[in-house]
C-alpha cells in the first residue's frame, strides 16, 4: 500500500489516528498540508517573515506532542490554529506588547508584472500594519474567516469565543480596516 | 476600500512569506524534536498547574505573615497589615486541604518566634487549625 499517496485522501482525524498508531508519514501528511495556511495566518497575525517557519514548526511541535488532549470535537485545523495563535500571543507578550512589523518583511517581488506585484505588495503590507492596530480577536477572526475562509464555527473553536461574538469581532474589523485603509 | 477587496488582499496575505515553507522539511524537524525531547504528559500539566496555583497564595500568604508574625517593621503595626492579610486570606478559599498542607510544609518558622507565641506554635497546627487560625484572622 502506498501510505502516502493515500494519506492526501485521509481526513485530518483519521490521519491524526494513523499517526498515534506510529505511522510517521500521516504527520508529514498533516504537516504538508496545513503548514503554509498556518504560516500565512500567523504572518497576519504579526509574525515577522522570518520567524514564521519557526512558529509553525513549534506549533506542530506542541500539536504533535499534545495530541491525546484532542478529542475530534473541534477541527484538527482549528486545535491547530488556537495553539498557534496562543504561540503568537506569547511571543507578543514577550515583546513587551508590541507587534514587530520588521522593514525586511516589505519584499519587492521579481515577477514578469513588477509593478502590479508592488501594487498587490503594497495593498498586502498597508492591510497587515492595518491589522496590527486592530485588537487581538479582531485581527485573528478577520484572518480566519477573509485568509482562510473559516466558517463561524470553526473560527469560534480556533479562537474560544461564540459564533455571535465573532461576527462581531469581524464586522468591527471590516469596518476598521475600510477606515484605515481608505 | 470595499469589503470584497479586503478579503481579496487578505487572502494572498501572507503568500510571499511562505513560499519557501517546505512541509516534508518542516515535518521531519518536527518528528525528529518528538523523537528526542520527552513527552510532557496531560496529567502532568495538571499537577504541575495545581503546585503553582496553590504556591501564588502561599508566597502571598507568608509574606504577610512574616510582616504581621514576624517581627518585620509591620509587626508592630497590625491594624497596617490587616487589610493586606485579608486579600490573601480570601485567596486560601481555592485551596485544597492538599495544598494547604503543601503550604504549611513549606512556611518556614517566623524569624521572631520567641517574641510571638503564636508564631511559635503555628507550625505544629493541623489543616483544620490552619483554616480556623486564618479565619480568626479574617475577624
Amino acid at each position: 500500500m502506498s501510505a502516502l499517496s493515500d494519506d492526501s485522501f485521509q481526513s485530518d482525524a483519521a490521519l491524526v489516528a494513523a499517526y498515534r498508531s506510529g505511522d510517521e508519514r500521516a504527520a508529514t501528511e498533516l504537516v504538508t498540508r496545513h503548514a503554509k495556511a498556518l504560516g500565512r495566518f500567523l504572518y497576519g497575525a504579526g509574525a515577522p517573515a522570518f520567524s514564521v517557519e519557526d512558529l509553525v514548526q513549534e506549533t506542530f511541535f506542541r500539536a504533535f506532542r499534545a495530541l491525546a488532549s484532542w478529542r475530534g470535537e473541534a477541527s484538527f485545523r482549528s486545535w491547530l490554529f488556537r495553539i498557534g495563535s496562543n504561540l503568537r500571543k506569547d511571543l507578543y507578550r514577550r515583546e513587551g506588547g508590541r507587534i514587530v512589523l520588521p522593514i525586511e518583511d516589505t519584499e519587492v517581488p521579481d515577477s514578469a508584472d513588477p509593478q502590479g506585484e508592488a501594487g498587490a505588495s503594497e495593498m498586502e503590507q498597508r492591510l497587515r500594519e492595518g491589522l496590527g492596530r486592530l485588537p487581538r480577536l479582531q485581527r485573528e477572526v478577520f484572518l480566519l474567516r477573509a485568509q482562510q475562509g473559516m466558517e463561524y464555527d470553526e473560527i469560534c473553536a480556533s479562537l474560544g469565543t461564540t459564533p455571535g461574538a465573532a461576527r462581531v469581532h469581524y464586522h468591527h474589523a471590516v469596518k476598521r480596516l475600510k477606515e484605515m485603509m481608505g | 476600500m470595499t469589503e470584497d477587496e479586503l478579503v481579496r488582499t487578505a487572502s494572498r496575505l501572507g503568500d510571499q512569506a511562505v513560499r519557501d515553507l517546505d512541509g516534508g522539511r518542516l515535518a521531519r524537524t518536527v518528528l525528529a524534536r518528538l523523537a528526542t525531547e520527552p513527552v510532557v504528559s496531560a496529567s502532568t500539566h495538571f499537577l504541575r498547574r495545581s503546585w503553582l496555583v496553590g504556591l501564588a497564595p502561599a508566597a502571598a500568604l507568608l509574606l504577610v505573615l512574616r510582616l504581621t508574625l514576624g517581627g518585620g517593621p509591620a509587626a508592630t503595626t497590625s491594624s497596617v497589615a490587616a487589610p493586606a492579610t485579608l486579600s490573601v486570606l480570601h485567596e486560601l478559599d481555592e485551596l485544597s486541604a492538599a495544598e494547604l498542607e503543601v503550604l504549611l510544609e513549606i512556611l518556614p518558622p517566623a524569624t521572631d518566634s520567641a517574641g510571638h507565641p503564636d508564631a511559635a506554635s503555628f507550625d505544629e497546627l493541623d489543616v483544620k487549625s490552619l483554616e480556623r487560625l486564618l479565619r480568626s484572622l479574617e475577624g
